[in-house]
Parts: C-alpha cells; structure tokens; sequence
C-alpha cells in the first residue's frame, strides 16, 4: 500500500502521472497529512539531490494557500475575466474615462427629459446576467441527486459550467447554464450531447444542458426535473 | 523539461489544492534562485512567495511554452527587481548606479548560519547516498534528476522498456528515503 503510494507520487514527481492519476494524488495529499508530508519530503529529496536546497523547514504551501483562500485572490473571481481587466487595459480605462466625460457633459447640455430613467440606469449600470446565479446554489444543487459539486467556471459572462461527482460512483454530471439576454439570439455554443431543458430565472430565459460520461438520459431526465420543480 | 501540464490544468479550473502541489514542488528551487539574485534569505521566501501568489492569480498566461519554473522565475526575478526598484526609489535619487549597489551592498543574511550548514549536510548526505546506489538505479536516476529527461526518452537511452526506468527511479527514491531514514536525517523536513 504505501510501496504504491509513493509509486505514485514518484510519477507526479516527474510528470509522468496520467490526469486521472493526477487528480486523485492531489486530492490525497490536499486531504491526507502523512502523504502531504511524504510529496515534502520527496522533493527535498530532490532539491538536495540538485544542490537547490536551502532552508529544509521552508515550507511555504500553508501561507500561500491561507492568502489564497482570501475572497480577492479566488479563482473563480480572478482569471476567468482576463479580458475585462482595468488593470491590464488602458486603452479601455481612456476610452470609458473619455466616454463618462461626453455623458456627463451632454447631460449639461442637453435635455434629456423625454428619456424614461430607468433607460438611463440600464445603460449606466449593466447587471451581466450570470451574476444571478449564486455559486452556492450549484453546490446546493448537488444534495438532490446525491452528488458533490467538484468545480465550476464561468464560460463567458452569461455561462456557468458546473462538474459534479456522483456519490458512490465515478460517474459525473456536467450542467451548462446559459442564461438568455432577451434582446440578444444567442445559442448555447458548446451543446453537443445531453438534456437540455429550457426555463425563465426571472424575467429571463435560461437554457441547462445536462451531460454525463456514464448517467444514462434516463437518469438526466429525472435530474433535470428536480430544475423544472 | 519538467511537464506539469496535468496540474497546471487542474489550477486552471480554479483547483487551489492542485496548486498546493506546485508550491512544494518548485518553492526550494525558487526560493535558491532569487536568494542568488538578492542574497538574503527572508526577502527570498518573502519574495518567492509573492512570485506564487502572482503565478496562480495569472496561471490562465501560462501557455506552456515554457516550463512552469521557468515562468515562475521570470515572474519571482521581475518581482525582485521590482522590489529594489522601489527601494532605491525611496531614497528619491534612483539610478541604476543606485539599483547596482542595492543588489551588490546587500550582504548574506546571518540570522540562519546553521539553517544552511544543516542544509549543506544534507545535500552532502544525499549525494553520498546516490554515489552509493546500484549502477543502472543510478544511471537512471540521474538521466532523470540531471539531465531531465523522460521516461520514454530514458528508455530509448538505456534500451530498455519503460516500465524498467519506472521502477528503478521508484526504487533509487526509496534507497535514498531509507538511507535518509537510517541516518534520521528524514526529521529534518518535519521540524
């Protein structure tokens, strides 16, 4: 047994784990001491070996994941929106600045009377539809069908798409939920296989997908009620 | 080239316990490479740390082109000078006269002379107990640990299956974890 686990840290030792092997080592070493101790120990191993080592307490994995666990430093509200980044956009910063200034301004000049406000504050301060969908709801989700929710990403500003695991077995369950701008004709691009069941959160239709690599329709069908409830 | 690619997919998923993975693998690396360039031991965990945080919060840049560690170092080497950057700034009259020797004047951090003479003992205990393994256990390790080759190009190398470089880079591991063991050096990584 422990002639296999270090097999198997020895392989992510050098890249040459497959992905299914990959995620199982880190859900060990994230859940279990002794073999989070053994992959140190193995890499000081390594760095002594390579005449790197330094400081053979350092250990700065808990620090880096206590500031990683911070709300700021999140995944899933740090990388998944690279391309709207002020930070890393100038131009845009200019443009909106430039473009803030011309509406200010015609707001001097012009009267805009006519102009329902609520016209106003949509343009002003447009709410992208996936914020609605609360993350915890898709973990929530999860306790319906006997499954745990192992990740979700946003796929663009108006897509989640959430992975789950079936307890009791290794099948998954993949959800898209695409919510639909009213005014927009937009297609749930990457449906290809699946449930797809269509609803309103709101005023605002939404489209789930449900696929799975071993669940068969069947069993989607009656999980994509549980959304239809 | 270490590949970590399987990983690094997994951080990409926004998996911060993958991530874990990484920072124990390359931290005593990093950590070497910019105590060389700044030459004092907190600022370079300091340092390598903050390269780490960067690294996870801009993972979805890393394209692969490179090796992880290369990436993370260009990233703990741009943080460095960033930090001595700034420093000399402070003093109101920065130029690069002034950057030269805020690099240069730092001297060895003594607060952890016998942090690094232990360190030295290690290294010299595991690279006695590497001399010592069996000659194809050590060829092979060392294709793997020196010249960073992989698996399959080990077995092209030594003519022989790939199953046979697996088993005997586990097994040069486990001799060397042993010898580690007997002389209760393992410890060491836990205190």
């Amino acid at each position: 047994m422990e002639s296999t686990l270090n097999q198997r840290l020895s392989l992510l030792l050098d890249g040459e784990a497959s992905e299914f092997e990959t995620r199982r080592i880190v859900e060990d070493i994230s859940t279990k001491p002794h073999i989070k101790k053994r992959w140190l120990e193995m890499n000081k191993h390594r760095s002594a070996l390579r005449r790197e080592l330094l400081l053979p307490h350092l250990d700065l994995s808990s620090k880096i994941q206590n500031e990683l666990q911070t709300p700021k430093h999140t995944a899933t509200t740090k990388h998944y929106y690279p391309h709207l980044s002020w930070v890393k956009m100038p131009y845009m910063r200019t443009c909106s600045f430039l473009f803030g200034l011309c509406f200010t301004f015609s707001f001097l000049f012009f009267d805009f009377s006519s102009q329902p406000p609520q016209s106003f504050l949509q343009t002003a301060a447009p709410k992208t539809l996936v914020s609605t969908i609360n993350p915890v709801i898709l973990d929530d989700f999860a306790k319906n069908f006997d499954g745990n929710l192992r990740n979700y990403k946003y796929i663009s500003n108006n897509q989640i798409e959430a992975n789950y695991g079936i307890n009791g077995s290794n099948a998954n369950l993949k959800l898209k939920f695409f919510l639909k701008d009213n005014s927009k004709n937009i297609k749930l691009s990457s449906v290809s296989d699946g449930i797809t069941i269509n609803m309103k959160k709101g005023d605002k239709p939404m489209i789930i997908n449900l696929s799975s690599d071993k669940l068969t329709n069947e069993r989607l069908i009656n999980i994509s009620n549980l959304f239809l409830e | 080239m270490e590949n970590d690619i399987n990983v690094i997919n997994l951080v990409k998923k926004g998996d911060v316990k993958a991530f874990d993975i990484l920072v124990i693998k390359y931290q005593d690396r990093l950590v070497y490479s910019v105590f060389k360039f700044c030459k004092d031991l907190e600022l370079s965990e300091d340092i390598a740390q903050e390269a780490f945080v960067k690294a996870f919060k801009n993972i979805e840049k890393f394209r692969g082109d490179s090796s992880f560690y290369t990436w993370i170092y260009r990233i703990a080497i741009n943080t460095a000078k960033n930090y001595f950057s700034n420093k000399a700034r402070g003093a109101e009259t920065y130029n690069e006269d002034i950057l030269d020797s805020a690099l240069s004047d730092i001297s060895l951090n003594s607060d952890n002379p016998e942090t690094l003479l232990v360190a030295e003992e290690m290294k010299d205990a595991i690279n006695q107990a590497f001399q010592n393994l069996p000659d194809e256990i050590r060829s092979t390790l060392s294709l793997r640990e020196y010249d960073g080759l992989s698996y399959e190009e080990i077995a092209k190398v030594q003519n022989c299956p790939i199953g046979t470089v697996r088993s005997r880079i586990f097994k040069g591991r486990e001799l060397i974890n042993e010898t580690f063991s007997r002389l209760g050096l393992s410890k060491t990584w836990s205190n």
